[in-house]
C-alpha cells in the first residue's frame, strides 16, 4: 500500500511517498481502508519532533514513521476479539497514540473507534475526531462554560479552535477568538463576539480579563495567563511550547491560588462517545465543521506545511484514493 | 498558467494541456485561483457541439465558426481562492474562498480564471464556499444545485408530495433527490441499475431501474415529475402526473420545448421546459442549504487537470454517478 513515511524528524521535506506493507490487525484491532484523514497540529509536531513531548514515540528518531490520526474509512478486516465492528462498516476516530493514517490502510484498536454517522461524508467525518473532542473537553468539561461568561480562545481559527468557538457560543458565552488576521472574518461568521489579531494585540496585555481561557497554541508564561484571568477564572492549554508546559505543571495550580485562579493542562482523552456527541451537534445543525481545503495523499507534505505555517482556516483534509477505484 | 485548451469541436483528444497567459481581472472582476472544477455532461456536449439545432448557429458565432476561437477553455463549475480583485470589487478580497458557475464564459479547466463580482449577461455567478466542504465537493454543486433548487421552487414543491426524478443519478439528479427530500417530499428516483444503491444512500424513498421498468406504465402518479436529462417520454410523463401536477424538464431540446409549451396551454397540468436561476442570491441560498446539511456533493471520480481528456471520455460513457471532479494542483504554493 502507499503511505507517507518519515524516518527522521524534520521539515516536510523528510516525508516520502512509499510503498509499504499493509498492516495486519491484532486480536482487538480493526483494519481500516482510509477514505479521508485530517491533519492536526499533533502531526506537525510529530513531524518536527518539537516540542519535546512530540518525541514520545522515539527520542532520536520517530517510532511512528507514518503520521496521521484523524481517520475516516471503511472496515476491511477485524481481529478475532473485535465485537463492535464488522467488515464494510464505516468508522472514524482519533488515532493520535498510534498514527498511521497518512496511508491507504491503517490498524486501530476497536475501543477508540466509532461508527461514522451515515449522513456525514468521509471528509466531514475526518474533520471531527481530535479537534472536536479537544474543544468539547476544553469548553464543556474543563471550562464548564456558563451563559454570559467571558471566554477567550487562542488559536481559535484552527481545527480545534473553530469547534471551541461554536461550542462556547452554544453554551451562551461571550467569546473572544485570537488568531491571525486572515482568519478573523471566518471567526466572526462562526459567532465570535470579539476577535484579536495576535500580530497586533497581545491578549494578556490589553487590560481585558476572562473567566475562561482555552489556549490551543500556548507559549506564554504562566504569569501572563494569570494577568488575563478574572478572579476564579481558569485557563487550560492543549499543546504549545515545552517551557510553558513545564511552567504550568510546576506552578499552574499554585500561582493564582489566592484569587481562585487555576492554570492547567488539558490532557485529552480519546473518546468515541464525545466524538459522537459532537457529530450529533452537527446533525442537529448546532455546529459545523469548518473545512479549509483538501489535498491528496501524495500532497501530505504540502498539507502539513500549509498547516504548520498557520494558513489553515479550520481543518485540512487528505482525501485518500485507493488504486482499485481509480480510473484506467 | 496551465490550462486545458479546447482546440476543436469533436472528440476528447482535442482537449490539450498548454501553457497560456494568466488572465487579468477588469475593474469589476476578481482573479480566482482554481483548486477544483468538474466535467459535466454539458461540457462534453459543448466539446462536440452536440447542442439543440436552434443553438448551433448562434453558438458557432459565439465560440468560433470552424473551431473554438473566442472561448478556448471549457468548464463551468469551480471552487477556489480569490487572488486579486479589480478596484470596483466590494464583496470579495484576496484570500476569500469561493465557488461558482461561469455559465457561457466557461474557462474553469485552468489554474486561474476571471469572473465579474456580480452575475453578468452570460450568467457567471460566485459566492463564498460552503464552510463544511472541500474545494472538490464545492465545485460539484453550483450548476446542479442551482438547477435543482430553482426548478423545485418553480414547481412549488411541498412537504408530503410525491416527486419523481428522471436521471436521478446524474449531477442535477443527485442534487434534486436530496433537495426534494429536504423539502419533505416522497422521492422516487429513476436511473439505471448501477446507480440505484447510491440513490438510496442519499435518501431516495423509492428507486426505479429504467432498464427493467417504465415508470409511465406502472399506474403510479406524481405531484412533480422532474426530468433532469430529457430522456423521459413526454406524453407518458403527463399520464403519470396527478391533476394539477407539474412537469419539469431541464433538457427538453428544441422540439420538446415547443411541444411542452403547446401542451401546457391545453392541459391543467403545469409544464416547465427549462429554468435558469443563476443569481448570487440563489447561490447563497444553496450555500446555506449545504451548511444546513440538505445537500451533499456526490463525487464519482476525481482526475487531475492533466487527465481531463480521460475524464471527458468517462463522462461520454454516460456511466457517471453524480459528479466527476477535476483537481488543480498549484506548484507555486506551499
Amino acid at each position: 500500500m502507499k503511505a507517507i513515511v518519515h524516518t527522521i524528524y524534520g521539515s516536510p521535506d523528510v516525508l516520502e511517498l512509499k510503498e509499504v506493507e499493509k498492516p495486519t490487525p491484532t486480536d482487538n484491532e480493526v483494519l481500516i481502508r482510509v477514505k479521508a484523514v485530517s491533519v492536526n497540529l499533533s502531526d506537525w509536531e510529530g513531524l518536527l519532533g518539537k516540542p519535546l513531548y512530540a518525541r514520545l514515540s522515539g527520542l532520536f528518531s520517530p517510532g511512528q514513521t507514518i503520521l496521521g490520526s484523524d481517520v475516516a474509512g471503511v472496515v476491511e478486516a477485524v481481529g478475532s476479539h473485535v465485537q463492535r465492528f464488522k467488515q464494510g462498516d464505516e468508522v472514524f476516530g482519533d488515532l493520535v497514540m498510534f498514527g498511521g493514517g497518512f496511508a491507504e490502510y491503517v490498524c486501530a484498536p476497536e475501543k477508540i473507534l466509532a461508527l461514522k454517522p451515515a449522513s456525514l461524508t468521509f471528509e466531514e467525518a475526518a474533520a471531527f475526531p481530535q479537534g472536536a473532542v479537544i474543544a468539547l473537553q476544553g469548553i464543556r468539561d474543563k471550562g464548564q462554560v456558563q451563559p454570559g461568561q467571558k471566554i477567550l480562545i487562542n488559536g481559535a481559527g484552527g481545527g480545534a479552535g473553530t469547534f471551541a468557538v461554536q461550542l462556547a457560543k452554544m453554551y451562551g458565552a461571550e467569546v473572544t477568538g485570537v488568531d491571525n488576521a486572515r482568519k478573523l472574518d471566518m471567526l466572526r461568521s462562526l459567532g465570535a463576539d470579539h476577535v484579536i489579531d495576535y500580530a497586533q494585540v497581545d491578549f494578556t496585555k490589553n487590560g481585558q480579563r476572562y473567566d475562561f481561557i482555552l489556549d490551543l497554541v500556548a507559549h506564554r508564561s504562566v504569569f501572563a495567563y494569570k494577568r488575563a484571568l478574572n478572579a476564579n477564572g481558569n485557563c487550560f492549554m492543549v499543546g504549545g511550547s515545552m517551557a510553558t508546559m513545564l511552567q504550568v505543571l510546576l506552578l499552574g495550580s499554585r500561582i493564582g491560588k489566592a484569587e481562585g485562579k487555576k492554570i492547567g493542562l488539558l490532557v485529552v482523552r480519546s473518546s468515541p462517545n464525545d466524538l459522537l456527541f459532537m457529530t450529533g451537534l452537527y446533525e442537529a445543525r448546532k455546529i459545523i465543521p469548518v473545512i479549509d481545503r483538501s489535498f491528496s495523499l501524495s500532497e501530505v507534505p504540502e498539507a502539513l506545511r500549509y498547516l504548520g505555517e498557520g494558513h489553515a482556516k479550520g481543518k485540512i483534509i487528505i482525501t485518500v484514493e485507493q488504486n482499485d477505484n481509480k480510473s484506467r | 498558467m496551465k490550462a486545458v485548451v479546447w482546440t476543436k469541436y469533436g472528440p476528447a483528444d482535442g482537449l490539450q494541456l498548454r501553457e497560456v497567459a494568466v488572465p487579468n481581472p477588469r475593474e469589476n472582476e476578481v482573479l480566482i485561483q482554481v483548486h477544483a472544477a468538474t466535467v459535466s455532461r454539458a461540457d462534453t456536449e459543448f466539446r462536440g457541439l452536440k447542442v439543440p439545432l436552434l443553438f448551433l448557429i448562434p453558438l458557432r458565432l459565439y465560440l468560433g465558426f470552424i473551431k473554438p476561437i473566442r472561448i478556448t477553455i471549457l468548464g463551468t463549475e469551480f471552487a477556489g481562492e480569490i487572488v486579486s480583485a479589480g478596484k470596483d470589487v466590494t464583496r470579495f478580497k484576496p484570500g476569500d474562498q469561493v465557488f461558482g458557475y461561469t455559465g457561457l464564459s466557461m474557462g474553469t479547466y485552468a489554474e486561474y480564471l476571471c469572473l465579474p463580482e456580480k452575475p453578468a449577461a452570460l450568467a457567471g455567478v460566485l459566492a463564498e464556499k460552503p464552510v463544511n466542504m472541500t474545494y472538490e465537493e464545492a465545485a460539484a454543486v453550483p450548476f446542479s444545485g442551482l438547477e435543482a433548487l430553482h426548478s423545485l421552487r418553480k414547481a412549488n414543491i411541498q412537504s408530503g408530495q410525491k416527486v419523481l426524478i428522471v436521471g436521478a443519478g446524474g449531477s442535477i439528479g443527485t442534487s434534486a433527490v436530496q433537495l426534494a427530500r429536504h423539502y419533505g417530499a416522497e422521492v422516487t428516483a429513476v436511473d439505471h441499475t448501477g446507480k440505484l444503491e447510491m440513490l438510496q444512500s442519499i435518501g431516495a424513498d423509492h428507486v426505479i431501474d429504467y432498464t427493467r421498468e417504465d415508470f409511465t406504465k406502472n399506474s403510479q402518479t406524481y405531484d412533480i415529475i422532474f426530468d433532469t436529462i430529457g430522456k423521459s417520454s413526454f406524453s407518458g410523463s403527463l399520464r403519470s402526473l396527478k391533476e394539477n401536477g407539474t412537469y419539469l424538464n431541464a433538457n427538453p431540446g428544441l422540439l420538446g420545448g415547443i411541444r411542452m409549451r403547446w401542451a401546457s396551454k391545453r392541459s391543467g397540468k403545469k409544464i416547465i421546459p427549462w429554468t435558469a436561476g443563476y443569481s448570487t442570491q440563489n447561490l447563497l441560498a444553496l450555500k446555506e442549504l449545504i451548511e444546513a446539511r440538505a445537500i451533499k456533493a456526490v463525487i464519482d471520480r476525481r482526475y487531475p487537470l492533466e487527465q481531463i481528456a480521460e475524464a471527458h471520455r468517462y463522462v461520454d460513457t454516460g456511466q457517471k454517478r453524480g459528479n466527476v471532479v477535476i483537481t488543480v494542483e498549484h506548484n507555486d504554493k506551499g
